[in-house]
C-alpha cells in the first residue's frame, strides 16, 4: 500500500481567547497578566506569519470609575473651547512603538511541561529599535499605522490616543517569525503569556503636545489604561490527514534581553550569554531616571546623557569595542569617534550607526528606514531665536508637530543654543550601538555558551548620570520535540 | 502543468536568451464607446504590453480623481480570440485597479504614478485651517489645495481632442491574475484582441470632479481617440523552448495554463431609515453570492456610498480627491462574516478595522495594503458617549471635527474631513498559498454567502454599492492551435 504524502489542503481561521479571561486587564487595577493557551490539532498547523494579538486600548484617568468621572486623555475638544470639562489628562505613547508599547513581556512555553522556548523582556525596547530601523516615514502612515496603531509622529499619535483603539498587532517572536507552519500538537501545546507593562511605562504624560491649553493637566500619576476583548488570531492550515512525528528538531531565531546601567566615561559591561550561536547584539540608552517615569517618554532611544536630561547634555559615545572573552571580537579595533566630536559635538556619527542598523537589517537591503535628519540629531540647525523655535513655522521644531515630518530629535521643551543655531532634543533619537557576527548575512553566529560578551564604552558621561543600556541579542536556537514535549537548546 | 509554468510563468522562468519584439498597434476600431486591437500572431505576449491613452481635459477646472487618475477611462477590458472564445474579461475594472492601486509602495505612489497612471494618492500630516491639532491627514501635500501644474491634463474643447497627456496601462494591470503568464499566440489559430469599453464621459466623477468644489464646473475628460496606441511585447526564447511549446501545442494534453480571473458581484443596501441624532440604527443583510462549483481565492470590496447610480453628480464624499472611488468605512460599526458550504469563515464575525486592514493584508501573501488610518476608517473620529459628555455640543456618532484623523483645509474646494474613511477597502483571503491553481477553497454546491451588517448613524445612512472582486481559478488549454477556458 502506497504512503500518502501529508498536503496542506485548505486554510481556516482560529481564534483563541485567555484562560485568565477578565472583563479588562490593566497594569494599575492589578490584572497585568494574560495567558493563552494553544492545544492544536494532529491534522492542523499553524501559519505563524498570520498570529495577530487583538485588543482594544483604552487610555484615561478613572476607567473603572462612575461615568461621571471617567475621562479619555488628549481629548482635543476639551483644550481650552470646553475648559469647563475639568479632569483631563494629556497622555501619549511612543509614536514608534504604538500600542505594542502595553507588552512588557512575552514568553512563550510548552503547555505540558512548562519549558520555555523563548522570553522576551523589555518587549516594547526591543520594538523601539527594530520598527523604525525596518520601516520607514511612509510606512508608518500607511502601513503601521494598521498593524501597530503607531503614526510615526507625536501629534498624530496623540489625536489618536483620545479615544478607545481596537487593535491587531503582530507578535514580534523569533519563533513566530519563521516561515514554516508550527506543529503545536506535535509540541504538547503551546501556552502564551503576556506581562503588561506599567501605565508609568506605556505613558509620557507632560507631552508638550498633548498640552496645548493650560486647560489640559499633565497626567502624571493619573494617566491609566485598560485592555479589553483580547483574543489571538491566526490560520491553520488544515492538512488532508495527521501528522505527528515522534520526534523532530525545529531551528529558529531567538530574542533576548540584558541590561546593564552606564554611569562611568569608560564602561565596560560583561554579560554571559549563554548562547550558542549569537548572530548579533544591539544596545539602546535611555537615563535611568527616565524609565517608569511618566514625565518622560520610557521608549526614547536616545544618545548617552548626562543629567539634567531635559538638555541635550549629549554625553556622547567616544569610542567603542565590543570584546569576546578580553578579545575584540570580531572587530579587532575599535571605533573611534573623537575627531568627529572635536569638529561638531552632534554630528552625525556614521560609523557607529552604520553598524548598527548593519546588525539589525542587512544595510546594504535597507529599503525603508526612519533614520534620516529629523531622528539623528542633525536637524535643528535653523538660525531661528531660540525664543520663537517652538512656534516658528520655519523652524523643523515646528514642522515636526504640523506638517508632515517624523518627531524630531528634541528632549524637552527647553531650547538649546550649541553656537550655530537653536537645538531642541525631544526624544526623536534613533541612535544604538551594536556587534554582528553574521558578517554573510547567512544566519551564522559566535558562540557565547562558554564566553563572556562584553561593551566598552568611552563616553563623555560624567560619572554622576546613570544610564540604562538594553542589549538585545539575536541567536540561533532550536526547539527539539520528542512525544509531544519540547527541550529548547540555546 | 509544472513544464508549462516553468516556461510561460515569467517569475520562476529560467534564464535564457531570447528577443524581445515590440509593436505599436493603432485600433482596428475606435469611437467613444469602444476600442478594439488586434494583436498580431507572433511569440509570446507579455504582460508588460499596455496600452497608451492620451487624455484631455474640456475646462481648466476639470481634475482626474486621485486615486483612479487615467484608469477612469476604461470600464471593461476583455482579452478574447477573433472567434470569440473570451480568455479573461472584468467589468468595472477602472475600480479594480483602482483597488490593487492601494497596495502599492506609497513612495512609488507618489513619485511615479502622477506620471504613468495619473494617479496620485499621497497621504500626509498636516495641521487644521486654524493652525491647532496637527497630526491630521491632508491629500497631496501639507498646505496643498489643488494638484501641481505639471500634473494637470491640457484644456482641449473639441469633441475628440488632438492631443493630450499620455497615460501608460499595462496588461498586467487590467488582467492581474492572468499574467505573470505569457500567451504564446505564435500557436494560436486565431488572433487575440484587446477589447475596451470606454466609460461614460458624464462630469458626476467618475472621470473627473472639479478643482473647486463644485461639481458642475468638472467638464470633462476625453480619450484623443486619434492617439490611442497598444504597444505590444512579443517574446522570442530560443530554439528548444519554443519547440517545447510547439510539441506540447499538438500533443494530446495541449498546453495547459492555470490562471485567475476575477468575476465581479453587484450587492445594492438601499438608503436606511434615517437615525435620530445621536442614535445608531443596525441593519444586517444576507447576500448570496453564487460562486458555485467554483474555486475562490480572494475577494476584493469596494463599497461606494451615496451618489452610486453612474448618472447621479459625485456627493461631497468625492469632491476632495476620491471621486466616485470613495470606498465609505461605516461612522460607526460594520460586521463581516462569510459562509462558505455552510460554515462559517471565520469563528466570530470581523468588527474592528484592524482586523478588516490585517485581513485585506492576506489577499497578496503579505503585501500589505498602503491607505492611511483615516482613509481606511472613521474609529477616533466619530464622538461616543464619553467624549460627548468630555467636548460637549455634539452627538454621539457625529464627526468631531477636532478629533477627526482629516484636516478641515481645503482641497479641490472641499473640506478634507469628507475623506473620512474613504478609502475603506476590504478583502479576504481564502488561498493557502499565491499559486494561480489548486490554492483557492473550493465553493461547493451551496453558494458563498455574505453575512454584512452596518450601523447607520444620522449622517451616514446612504445607499451602499458594494462591487465584490472576486478572484476565481481558471484553466486555459491551447490544443492545436485552438483555444479552450474552464469555468466560463
Amino acid at each position: 500500500m502506497s504512503k500518502t504524502q501529508v498536503k496542506i489542503i485548505r486554510i481556516q481561521k482560529g481564534e483563541i481567547f485567555p484562560i485568565n479571561n477578565n472583563k479588562s486587564y490593566s497594569f494599575r487595577n492589578g490584572s497585568p497578566l494574560i495567558n493563552f493557551e494553544l492545544r492544536g490539532s494532529p491534522t492542523r498547523l499553524i501559519d505563524t506569519s498570520t498570529i495577530r494579538l487583538n485588543f482594544k486600548l483604552t487610555c484615561g484617568s478613572d476607567l473603572n470609575g462612575s461615568n461621571a468621572n471617567k475621562r479619555y486623555v488628549n481629548n482635543f475638544e476639551a483644550y481650552g473651547a470646553v475648559g469647563a470639562v475639568s479632569g483631563t489628562y494629556g497622555a501619549n505613547i511612543n509614536s514608534r512603538v504604538g500600542v505594542s508599547t502595553v507588552i512588557d513581556t512575552l514568553k512563550l512555553s510548552n503547555l505540558k511541561s512548562n519549558q520555555v522556548i523563548e522570553q522576551i523582556r523589555n518587549y516594547s525596547r526591543l520594538n523601539a529599535t527594530l520598527l523604525p530601523v525596518q520601516n520607514s516615514f511612509s510606512n508608518y502612515k500607511n502601513v503601521l499605522c494598521h498593524l501597530y496603531n503607531s503614526f510615526g509622529n507625536k501629534t498624530s499619535q496623540a489625536l489618536r490616543m483620545c479615544m478607545p483603539q481596537t487593535c491587531c498587532i503582530p507578535l514580534r517572536s523569533g519563533l513566530f517569525s519563521q516561515k514554516q507552519p508550527l506543529n503545536v500538537y506535535s509540541m504538547g501545546g503551546l501556552k502564551i503569556d503576556i506581562s503588561l507593562s506599567p501605565d508609568n511605562y506605556l505613558f509620557n504624560a507632560t507631552d508638550y503636545d498633548c498640552m496645548i491649553d493650560s486647560a489640559n493637566n499633565a497626567g502624571v500619576n493619573n494617566a491609566t489604561y485598560i485592555i479589553e476583548d483580547v483574543s489571538i488570531s491566526f490560520d491553520y492550515l488544515v492538512l488532508n490527514q495527521p501528522f505527528i512525528p515522534s520526534q523532530s528538531i525545529m531551528p529558529y531565531a531567538c530574542y533576548n534581553s540584558f541590561l546593564q546601567v552606564i554611569t562611568s566615561n569608560d564602561s565596560q559591561s560583561s554579560l554571559n550569554l549563554a548562547l550558542s550561536s549569537v548572530r548579533s547584539a544591539f544596545q539602546n540608552y535611555i537615563p535611568s531616571t527616565s524609565i517608569n517615569n511618566m514625565s518622560v517618554d520610557s521608549l526614547k532611544t536616545i544618545t548617552l546623557r548626562n543629567a539634567p536630561y531635559e538638555n541635550i547634555d549629549n554625553a556622547a559615545i567616544i569610542e567603542l569595542s565590543h570584546i569576546k572573552n578580553g578579545v575584540k571580537y570580531p572587530k579587532l579595533y575599535s571605533v573611534n569617534e573623537r575627531v568627529l566630536l572635536k569638529a561638531q559635538p552632534l554630528a552625525f556619527q556614521t560609523h557607529i550607526i552604520r553598524n548598527f542598523i548593519n546588525s539589525i537589517t542587512s544595510i546594504n537591503r535597507l529599503k525603508d528606514s526612519m533614520v534620516n535628519k529629523y531622528t539623528m540629531n542633525t536637524a535643528g540647525y535653523d538660525d531661528i531665536a531660540t525664543s520663537t523655535i517652538a512656534t516658528n513655522p520655519n523652524s523643523d521644531y515646528y514642522r515636526s508637530l504640523t506638517q508632515d515630518t517624523p518627531d524630531i530629535a528634541m528632549d524637552g521643551a527647553t531650547a538649546y543654543n550649541n553656537g550655530i543655531g537653536a537645538v531642541f532634543s525631544y526624544g526623536g533619537n534613533l541612535y544604538g550601538t551594536s556587534v554582528k557576527y553574521d558578517a554573510l548575512g547567512v544566519a551564522t553566529g559566535t558562540n557565547f555558551r562558554n564566553s563572556t560578551y562584553t561593551v566598552r564604552i568611552l563616553s563623555e558621561l560624567d560619572s554622576q548620570s546613570p544610564n540604562n543600556g538594553y542589549t538585545f541579542t539575536l541567536s540561533n536556537q532550536q526547539m527539539a520535540v520528542k512525544n509531544m514535549s519540547v527541550n529548547a537548546q540555546m | 502543468m509544472s513544464q508549462i509554468t516553468q516556461i510561460l510563468n515569467m517569475r520562476t522562468k529560467k534564464k535564457e536568451n531570447l528577443r524581445i519584439e515590440t509593436n505599436v498597434l493603432t485600433p482596428q476600431n475606435i469611437n467613444t464607446n469602444e476600442c478594439v486591437f488586434s494583436i498580431p500572431r507572433k511569440g509570446l505576449l507579455d504582460g508588460g504590453s499596455r496600452l497608451i491613452v492620451p487624455l484631455a481635459c474640456s475646462v481648466a477646472t476639470t481634475r482626474l480623481t486621485l486615486p483612479a487618475g487615467a484608469y477612469c477611462v476604461i470600464q471593461t477590458a476583455t482579452l478574447r480570440t477573433s472567434k470569440g472564445v473570451v480568455i479573461s474579461q472584468c467589468d468595472d475594472v477602472d475600480y479594480l485597479m483602482t483597488i490593487n492601486n492601494q497596495f502599492v509602495d506609497p513612495e512609488v505612489r507618489k513619485r511615479r504614478s502622477p506620471l504613468v497612471n495619473g494617479s496620485q494618492l499621497s497621504y500626509h500630516y498636516t495641521d487644521t485651517a486654524a493652525h491647532l491639532f496637527g497630526g491630521k491627514l491632508c491629500m497631496v501635500g501639507p498646505l496643498a489645495t489643488d494638484i501641481e501644474s505639471r500634473y494637470k491634463l491640457n484644456v482641449d474643447a473639441a469633441t475628440i481632442p488632438s492631443s493630450g497627456v499620455e497615460y501608460s496601462i499595462k496588461l498586467s494591470e487590467l488582467f492581474p491574475q492572468l499574467f505573470p503568464f505569457t500567451i504564446p499566440l505564435f500557436l494560436l489559430q486565431d488572433n487575440l484582441q484587446l477589447h475596451i469599453q470606454w466609460t461614460d464621459d458624464a462630469s458626476t466623477g467618475r472621470r473627473c470632479i472639479s478643482s473647486d468644489g463644485n461639481q458642475a464646473n468638472a467638464g470633462r475628460v476625453k480619450v484623443c481617440q486619434n492617439s490611442v496606441k497598444f504597444v505590444s511585447d512579443h517574446l522570442f526564447f530560443g530554439a528548444s523552448t519554443m519547440d517545447a511549446l510547439t510539441r506540447l501545442n499538438m500533443s494530446k494534453e495541449g498546453i495547459v495554463i492555470p490562471y485567475s480571473d476575477f468575476n465581479l458581484i453587484k450587492n445594492h443596501y438601499p438608503t436606511a431609515h434615517q437615525p435620530e441624532e445621536g442614535s445608531v440604527e443596525h441593519y444586517d443583510y444576507r447576500r448570496n453570492m453564487g460562486l458555485a462549483n467554483l474555486r475562490l481565492r480572494f475577494m476584493l470590496i469596494h463599497q461606494q456610498n451615496g451618489s452610486i447610480a453612474d448618472s447621479e453628480a459625485v456627493g461631497d464624499n468625492g469632491k476632495a480627491g476620491y471621486g466616485k472611488y470613495n470606498s465609505t468605512a461605516s461612522m460607526a460599526k460594520e460586521s463581516w462574516q462569510i459562509m462558505i458550504n455552510n460554515e462559517n469563515w471565520f469563528p466570530r464575525e470581523i468588527t474592528t478595522s484592524p482586523r478588516l486592514y490585517n485581513e485585506l493584508s492576506q489577499v497578496y501573501g503579505g503585501i500589505p495594503a498602503t491607505i492611511a488610518w483615516g482613509a481606511y476608517t472613521a474609529e477616533g473620529s466619530v464622538n461616543d458617549e464619553r467624549t460627548v459628555i468630555q467636548g460637549g455640543g455634539l452627538n454621539e456618532y457625529d464627526v468631531n471635527a477636532n478629533l477627526c484623523a482629516w484636516t478641515d483645509r481645503q482641497f479641490f474646494g472641499t473640506a478634507q474631513t469628507h475623506n473620512l474613511g474613504g478609502m475603506a477597502i476590504r478583502g479576504f483571503n481564502f488561498a493557502k498559498s499565491q499559486e494561480p491553481v489548486g490554492s483557492g477553497i473550493a465553493v461547493g454546491r451551496q453558494p458563498l454567502e455574505l453575512l454584512y451588517g452596518r450601523d447607520y448613524t444620522n449622517a451616514d445612512y446612504n445607499n451602499i454599492l458594494q462591487r465584490i472582486f472576486c478572484c476565481v481559478e481558471r484553466i486555459l488549454v491551447i490544443k492545436g492551435g485552438v483555444l479552450f477556458t474552464s469555468g466560463s
